[in-house]
């Protein structure tokens, strides 16, 4: 398994159990990451953290994650930071609604978690 | 000429009459003729054989003295005498010495005759004086004569002067103008038949009037009321007033539409009834329909929310699996990784599980959306099967594709053909153990008009594996429904595969079927549009008037109904929604066509289709229409009514309270009773029973199908509290169980239909009732009697009791009772011999309290009609509650 991660990596996750686990294993890659529970807790740590890139899910507490992507968008800094929504809606639809509120791509529940860091590695080296 | 003697009876007749007539009136005027003319002729004869007879004897004498001038005188006598007679004698050879006519004399007879054969007679005649009787006729100048001629014979007077030589001496000829013998003969003939044709006509006339009157109008007044009653007109009716054949046409006639009107009536009044029951199953039904369809709704939308919070603690039990077999956190030994392998394995099964249920829930709540494109057929399959190859590989088995040539794109979402043909190749690899797998690809046949190009593609997935029991095809595509659930366990499965599959596929406005044999293989076979239109939403909704015709129509009610912008669940409706049923699996869902098609009824009626060959939930398009009407109309404008009536008449007249869920029962005993009473209707059994403590109703009529709350149980509550418990309850059902109405309270029971007059009088009756304070109690166990009269005295009654039937007769007699109890079991004039006495007149208004053992027959029932308060059963209580029973069946009777 390829390993070589470098970077920051924001994970917004209100279950604590699905963000330990993405968690774990990106730290395992060697990634660096920071953690939010929830959408305004997302938007402090990105401001704080400056991420490399923001493993976001959908439905959270307080703000929900279209809602943060969009708000990340207006600001300058985040305008090239990959957004990858993460979402356990597999409903139609869902992939547009995070497209447009700004995601970079899109993970779809419950993640493989073999083929997490690789994916996180490819949007990576896209941007 | 044939065909108007056809037409009409009397022509025909007519005819034949007068061709009869004409015949023998030609055949009499033939014989008059006939004889008349031999009759004048033989008359004609005799006056010339008079005539020559009395010339003869006038000149006799002069002849025999030679006295020439007597002779002469006596001719000229004849001429003035008679006209038209010539008479000539002649010697014996034939001149002529004496004539009528001088100018003949000294001329030789013959010359004054044309006759030949009268020549030769007249030759003869003087040669041997024998006389010809027969007279010869003669025409001389256009006119004709009768000419006769007798002989003058040799006397011994006339020796004197020609010696007695000759035998014969000369002959008189008498020649008689006939013309105008003939001529009379001919006006006689003209007469007869002038008089011949003026009868005929007069008697063909009359006999034409009378066959007239006596057959044909009768006929075609009988023919005409025929076709009366053939259009419907049950009123018609024959006079009748001959006792002959018409008359007994007439009489069967009248015969016969009295029966087929009865006949029909009836008919009417069975059909009535039915529809009634009809249409109260139906409300039922609808009910139950409505209530399963949102207790369906509700369960996709808590399937879809249940499998989203499904998939998380799924993310977290995957994830750490997968964490511990990678060994990220440290090695695990051999026995641990099988575990978690184990684990992995069941998590991934539960998984696909969930996936199913939230795809098969989307579809179901009509919320999945399709991507349509033009989707390249061979490539699509070629990707999904290229995923079973590993698996095909394993298991040895053989893949083979092919693809007509005449189909090579369909529309359709792309990943929903996949996500089929992935459920379908699937079941096809589990189910097969060796053999192949063949998925063809072709052109459908489907729908295609004659000469208009194919609609659909039809793809094939065929497999030569275990098969499909018959009985189980028919539920092969319903959720859950892995065949026999021993097959779970050898093939995995969510059992939700096919049900989706089939999902997608009628999205695509397709169909998806199977056919199998047992042991041989199974072959599932399913459409996809290969035209764009198949699958585009009509732009717009038909014109609503177009619409509301069609709906008018379908339902029999006025256009306006639904002309009137009507709403459902407090939306307006458009044509689609009427249709809309919320069942994917409808395959009405869509074009135009197929809306009109399914609001005219064939398919919202639960027809199934044979062009539709998988089993499809039907659309309820008609009863949403049905209720829409029965809400914004009859319910309306009854409840309205109703307000309206009860502020203005609710203190004029008694009020009856009607419940009966279908509007259209309670409209009939509005109209029943309307005269009389205020009849307030109540649709819904729920709120019957406070409204009847409120409006407090002299008298209820109660249906006993209802939904929600059905009549029983209004009964029950109705008679449970002591604010409505009096008010007297009358059912009115299509349920013909009257021991039970009876059992529970009810003061009477009719079965529907009901006439008018029925309602009314047992109404009125219940009406009359009066307090209770003596009773009458017939009873053969003298112990029985006395144990109840006790407690009736107790309560304050004034008790009788008779042990028969005679006795109770008896006791009747003496004074009537406010209230009989009666017992139907009795021994010697048992209790039916009273109830025949019952019907005099004395008591025939006295309610009714019957004791029996068994079970009250349907005659008994009918018998004591509208007088039945209760009905005990003896035996079926203890003796307390027995007496309990009574005195409250009593009591009740009483307080009103």
């Amino acid at each position: 398994m390829r390993s070589g991660g470098t970077g920051k990596v924001l994970v917004v996750e209100d279950n604590q159990d699905s963000r330990e686990l993405v968690v774990k294993v990106l730290t395992n890659k060697g990634y660096t990451v920071i953690e939010a529970v929830d959408g305004e807790d997302a938007l402090k740590k990105a401001s704080e953290e400056r991420p490399a890139l923001i493993l976001m899910d959908i439905s959270l507490p307080k703000l929900d994650g279209y809602e943060v992507t969009r708000r990340l968008k207006t600001m300058e800094d985040f305008r090239d930071v990959p957004v990858i929504a993460l979402t356990a809606h597999a409903m139609k639809g869902d992939r547009e609604k995070a497209l447009a509120a700004g995601c970079g791509g899109y993970i779809s529940k419950p993640i493989n978690i073999r083929e997490l860091p690789e994916q996180v590695r490819r949007f990576m080296e896209e941007t | 000429m044939i065909s108007f003697i056809r037409k009409r009876l009397g022509r025909t007749i007519l005819t034949v009459l007068a061709v009869s007539v004409a015949i023998v009136m030609g055949t009499e005027i033939y014989v008059r003729l006939f004889q008349g003319t031999t009759d004048r002729i033989a008359m004609m004869t005799r006056f010339g054989n008079e005539l020559a007879a009395t010339t003869y004897a006038g000149i006799k004498h002069p002849m025999s003295v030679g006295d020439a001038s007597a002779i002469k005188k006596q001719l000229l006598d004849i001429r003035e005498a008679t006209e038209d007679v010539e008479v000539f004698i002649c010697d014996f050879d034939q001149t002529i010495v004496y004539a009528t006519h001088e100018d003949k004399l000294q001329t030789r007879m013959q010359d004054s005759i044309n006759n030949r054969e009268a020549v030769q007679t007249l030759t003869g005649l003087l040669q041997t004086g024998e006389q010809s009787q027969k007279p010869f006729e003669e025409e001389v100048a256009g006119k004709r004569y009768l000419v006769t001629m007798h002989p003058i014979m040799n006397h011994p007077d006339c020796f004197h002067c020609h010696g007695a030589s000759r035998k014969v001496l000369g002959g008189m000829i008498i020649k008689m103008n006939s013309a105008q013998t003939y001529s009379a003969m001919a006006a006689g003939t003209k007469r007869s038949i002038l008089i011949s044709l003026l009868g005929i006509g007069a008697i063909v006339t009359l006999i034409y009037a009378m066959l007239v009157r006596l057959v044909s109008r009768p006929i075609e007044v009988l023919a005409d009321q025929a076709n009366r009653f053939a259009d419907g007109d049950m009123s018609v009716s024959v006079d009748v007033r001959t006792d002959d054949e018409i008359g007994m046409l007439g009489r069967s006639f009248n015969y016969m539409v009295t029966r087929i009107s009865s006949f029909s009536r009836e008919l009417e009044t069975e059909v009535a009834r039915r529809t009634l029951m009809l249409r109260e199953k139906t409300l039922l039904l609808e009910r139950a329909n409505r209530e399963l369809r949102e207790l369906d709704s509700l369960k996709s939308s808590f399937l879809a929310n249940m499998s989203h919070e499904l998939r998380t603690p799924m993310n977290s039990i995957i994830g750490y699996t997968d964490l511990l077999i990678d060994g990220v956190d440290g090695p695990v030994n051999e026995e641990q990784g099988k575990s978690l392998r184990k684990i992995a394995h069941n998590a991934d099964h539960l998984l696909q599980l969930i996936n199913d249920i939230l795809d098969m829930s989307k579809i179901e709540a009509g919320r999945v959306e399709l991507d349509i494109k033009s989707l390249d057929i061979r490539k699509t399959v070629e990707q999904v099967a290229s995923t079973f190859q590993p698996a095909i590989t394993r298991k040895g088995l053989t893949i083979t594709l092919s693809f007509d040539d005449d189909v090579s794109h369909v529309y359709a979402d792309e990943e929903k053909v996949k996500q089929i043909l992935l459920n379908l190749i699937s079941n096809a690899v589990k189910f097969t153990a060796e053999g192949g797998i063949v998925i063809q690809a072709g052109l459908s046949s489907r729908g295609v008009i004659p000469g208009e190009s194919p609609l659909f593609a039809q793809l094939c997935i065929e497999d030569t594996g275990v098969g499909i029991k018959e009985e189980d095809i028919e539920k092969l595509f319903d959720k859950f429904s892995q065949l026999d659930m021993s097959t779970i366990r050898q093939y995995e499965g969510t059992g939700l595969g096919l049900s989706i599959a089939r999902g997608l596929v009628v999205l695509h406005k397709g169909v998806i079927w199977v056919s199998s044999a047992i042991g041989k293989g199974s072959r599932f076979c399913f459409t996809l549009p290969i035209k764009k239109e198949l699958l585009e939403k009509p732009a717009t909704p038909i014109i609503e008037e177009r619409m509301a015709e069609g709906l008018a129509a379908f339902f029999k009610k006025p256009v306006e109904l639904f002309l009137s912008s009507p709403t459902y669940a407090g939306k307006p409706i458009q044509c689609w929604e009427y249709v809309h049923c919320g069942q994917t699996s409808c395959p009405a869902y869509g074009s135009p066509e197929s809306r009109c098609w399914l609001m005219h009824g064939t398919h919202c009626k639960g027809i199934k289709i044979a062009a539709y060959p998988e089993k499809v939930d039907f659309c309820k398009g008609c009863e949403i229409i049905e209720r829409l009407m029965l809400e914004s109309a009859e319910f309306r404008t009854l409840e309205t009514q109703d307000q309206a009536q009860a502020t203005e008449a609710i203190a004029r007249k008694k009020t009856v309270m009607a419940i009966d869920d279908n509007p259209e029962a309670i409209e009939i005993i509005r109209k029943y009773l309307g005269e009389e009473y205020h009849v307030v209707g109540l649709f819904r059994g729920e709120s019957a029973v406070d409204m009847a403590q409120e409006i407090k109703p002299a008298v209820i009529t109660l249906d006993i199908m209802m939904p929600e709350k059905d009549g029983w149980q209004v009964l029950q509550e109705l008679k449970s509290r002591p604010e409505t418990q009096d008010i007297p309850v009358i059912i009115i059902s299509i349920v013909d169980e009257k021991q039970t109405g009876f059992s529970l309270g009810a003061a009477d029971y009719l079965v529907k239909p009901v006439e008018k007059q029925v309602l009314l009088r047992k109404i009125k009756n219940i009406e009359k009732k009066s307090p209770v304070n003596s009773v009458l109690i017939v009873d053969g166990e003298p112990d029985s009697t006395s144990l109840i009269a006790d407690a009736l005295k107790k309560s304050g009654y004034q008790v009788t009791a008779a042990c028969n039937g005679e006795e109770a007769i008896k006791a009747v007699r003496d004074s009537v009772p406010d209230l009989i109890i009666l017992d139907l079991t009795m021994s010697e004039v048992n209790g039916f011999d009273v109830i025949d006495y019952m019907k005099s007149e004395q008591i025939r208004t006295v309610p009714l309290i019957v004791l029996t053992q068994k079970d009250l027959n349907e005659v008994v029932i009918r018998q004591l009609n509208g007088r039945i308060r209760g009905v005990l059963q003896k035996g079926r209580l203890s003796q307390e509650a027995f007496l309990e029973e009574l005195r409250h069946n009593i009591d009740t009777w009483s307080a009103g």
